[in-house]
């Protein structure tokens, strides 16, 4: 490949890069509330933050949902040692 | 320009930056044309990349008002216009027709790396034309 292929070829890339870029902040530009740099990164952090919570609370609720079955796995546990020893004690309360 | 436009000094700096392409390609257009990109280009590709090198005056220009967006859009044709260079200089390192490019060579892949990071960390701020229909269909969807 010649160097004139090559620089050929950065100019297409990179134009269209520049005009797809130009479209991008036009669209941008229309729907966009941010009047600066600044705010921009600043609302970007917090539909970041907004993110992180609403996953926070995915994750209470699944630790809630792992607590169960672990409590599940206990009852199982003493069922199972009962049947094994022959001595199956009365069965605890069902959570 | 806001009240909450990045700090002035560092909107100067980049504002010099930008404007550093328009003075380097009117250099190498009008002035003096290095040999690299005598080699490597035709009088097209030369007008073209001049082009490319004059799209730093809007850069510097929406860098030192913080029109974010406008300068979004200027990189990658200052991007176009530093990988052209680099093509060049890489042409005449790599031929043996002056190997001394090759500091030359290292500063401009810099400077194209930090042209693409800039742009890249504006990219996270803004929504794609195609990420904005993705988030429209989902919406239809609900």
């Amino acid at each position: 490949m010649s160097i004139g292929t090559v620089i050929t070829l950065i100019a297409a890339v990179l134009g269209s890069s520049t005009l797809a870029a130009i479209i991008t902040a036009f669209v941008n530009s229309k729907r966009n509330k941010s009047q600066s740099e600044t705010e921009a990164r600043a609302q970007y952090t917090v539909e970041f933050n907004a993110i992180v919570a609403q996953q926070n609370i995915q994750i209470e609720r699944l630790e809630k949902r792992v607590n169960q079955l672990e409590k599940a796995e206990d009852y199982i546990d003493v069922l199972i040692a009962g049947i094994t020893n022959g001595t199956i004690p009365p069965i605890p309360p069902r959570i | 320009m806001t009240k909450y436009s990045p700090p002035l000094a560092e909107r100067i700096a980049r504002g010099i930056g930008h404007l550093m392409f328009l003075l380097g390609g009117t250099w190498g257009v009008f002035i003096a044309l290095p040999v690299s990109v005598a080699i490597a280009a035709d009088p097209i590709q030369l007008a073209i990349w001049g082009v490319f090198m004059g799209s730093g005056v809007v850069a510097a220009f929406a860098a030192w008002r913080g029109l974010y967006l406008i300068e979004y859009a200027t990189i990658p044709a200052m991007a176009a216009g530093t990988l052209i260079y680099v093509a060049a200089i890489t042409n005449v390192v790599a031929t043996g027709e002056n190997p001394g490019s090759g500091l030359a060579l290292f500063l401009m892949i810099a400077l194209f790396s930090y042209l693409t990071a800039r742009w890249f960390s504006l990219n996270q701020l803004l929504d794609g034309p195609l990420k904005l229909l993705f988030k429209r269909r989902q919406g239809l969807d609900e």
